[in-house]
């Protein structure tokens, strides 16, 4: 009998020979399972910090900064795991699978706030200063504001607006050569009463986390027609819980917060939050 | 003969091929990354998430089945090799001490590479290729280590540094695959060699015969 022609036993071998792939079909289970689990799609809604920004920035001649905080949409636990890894202390909150396109809408909605209170600012501060501006300087004026702040969405820039554009009037710097770092948020109406804003938590925490000294507030306890508390009373709360160092100023108007700012001692001694 | 590496020997080439790729992948993205950031978050970002998750979960998974495979391994070659010294406690001491196994690691393939070396007549071509593979395996492993530590703390990503360590980590990957390939393959042609050998005395003992029932083609004839 020839070698080729010997019967050959069942070959045991060929079943063994596929343990390894279905050992390494089960492991490599493992880290897929985790993936897909992890990009399953989950929408969360969140804020965290952000930075606080100079006005002179957006080309207007002050000294005071406004704060801008991070907001979007993570789609999935990965994102909102990516996230949580920049700011452990962002904050979440469970939305629906139409939030994304909500958050688009939205951002188009508060271009448009945006605008409005770059208005009101330009307007206030010529009101307060008394400067002789033509109405085609002051269209100029917000159409080059529109422009320097197109990355901004939301209207809380209002308030640290106006007062910068104040300090430009006045040619005053309220930051005493950059000894004092002032910060704040609030939207300016037209009659130069300051709105109230929301994620005052990250903004404040923005400010601190950037040596501000003092932060302006929105003074809204009795004003405030929203959900939740006030800005305000949010400020307060967030001020003790978190220990913050920075002087918590609340005004209702662009005037209030000018007359604050300019009776400020030199040198500057910060005061505190509590009483 | 039947070695008792050569079931996870066959599963570890495969999950290091794959960790390879996934390396490849993650160091093709980083290379992206340096070049334009917009075409990595419009383009790569979703694919980056799912690698990263893979190949971190994939790395832990492959060291859990490399340290038993390098346990094996060494009883393999205690086996079959009764002058090889390292036994597989010792091999996993080299493995697991932190500092120690920077020297640890590379002298556990060289001591297997010389081995291959001195002991086999089929084997010599991978024990050269294993005590040529300690010292890049060594510089690979310091580089790697290295760059993480940095990467870890810099608040601040650079390009150059994110591809740089990409680049390492594939690099470091290939040499482990490389190696485990080379030691089951020299482990494979020693095992044959030994259990072809004419002379009874030299078949070492804690083998089971020739696992699939079949006799051997030499005995055949």
């Amino acid at each position: 009998m020839k070698l080729s022609e010997t019967p050959l036993m069942p070959n045991k071998g060929s079943r063994k020979s596929y343990r390894h792939w279905i050992i390494v079909a089960l492991l490599l289970l493992i880290p897929f399972s985790v993936a897909v689990f992890a990009y399953w799609p989950r929408y969360y809604s969140f804020t965290t910090q952000g930075e606080i920004v100079p006005v002179h920035e957006i080309d207007v001649g002050g000294s005071v900064n406004f704060v801008y905080v991070q907001e979007g949409i993570t789609r999935n636990l990965y994102e909102k795991y990516s996230v949580g890894l920049l700011d452990p202390e962002a904050e979440f909150t469970k939305v629906n699978s139409t939030a994304k396109d909500d958050f688009s809408a939205m951002l188009g909605v508060e271009e448009d706030m945006r605008n409005e209170t770059i208005y009101h600012a330009i307007d206030s501060a010529t009101d307060l200063t008394s400067a002789p501006t033509t109405q085609d300087q002051r269209d100029e004026r917000l159409l080059q504001l529109i422009e320097e702040t197109s990355e901004y969405y939301g209207d809380s820039i209002g308030l640290m607006l106006g007062i910068g554009l104040v300090e430009e009037a006045l040619k005053k710097d309220y930051s005493k050569d950059e000894q004092l770092i002032i910060a704040g948020t609030g939207t300016l109406n037209e009659d130069h009463t300051v709105g109230s804003v929301g994620a005052i938590r990250d903004k404040l925490r923005t400010a601190e986390t950037a040596g501000a000294d003092i932060f302006f507030v929105p003074k809204d306890k009795e004003t405030f027609v929203y959900l939740g508390i006030s800005n305000e009373e949010e400020a307060e709360q967030t001020a003790e819980e978190l220990n913050l160092k920075l002087q918590i100023v609340p005004v209702a108007t662009l005037e209030e917060a000018v007359a604050f700012l300019q009776q400020l001692p030199n040198p500057y001694v910060r005061s505190v939050n509590k009483p | 003969m039947k070695l008792k590496s050569e079931l996870l020997s066959s599963v570890l080439k495969i999950l290091l091929g794959v960790l390879v790729g996934v390396a490849f992948v993650d160091c093709a993205s980083s290379v992206v990354y340096a070049l334009s950031y917009e075409a990595f978050t419009d383009y790569v970002y979703g694919i980056y998430g799912i690698v990263e998750i893979v190949s971190t979960i994939l790395y832990y998974i492959v060291i859990i089945i490399y340290l038993i495979w390098i346990y094996l391994v060494h009883k393999d070659l205690n086996a079959l090799f009764p002058s090889f010294a390292r036994s597989p406690g010792q091999a996993l001491v080299c493995m697991l001490i932190p500092v120690y196994n920077l020297y640890g690691i590379p002298s556990i393939y060289r001591r297997i590479g010389r081995c291959y070396l001195e002991e086999t007549k089929g084997a010599k071509k991978e024990g050269r290729w294993l005590c040529s593979l300690a010292a890049p395996l060594l510089l690979f492993m310091l580089t790697s280590n290295g760059l993480n530590n940095v990467v870890n703390r810099a608040e601040v990503l650079s390009e150059s540094l994110f591809v740089i360590l990409s680049l390492a980590t594939l690099i470091l990957y290939m040499i482990f695959l490389v190696i485990c390939i080379q030691v089951s393959r020299g482990l494979r042609t020693a095992g044959l060699e030994i259990s072809f050998s004419p002379s009874p005395d030299t078949v070492a003992e804690g083998f089971e015969a020739h696992s699939n029932g079949q006799p051997a083609v030499t005995e055949q004839l």
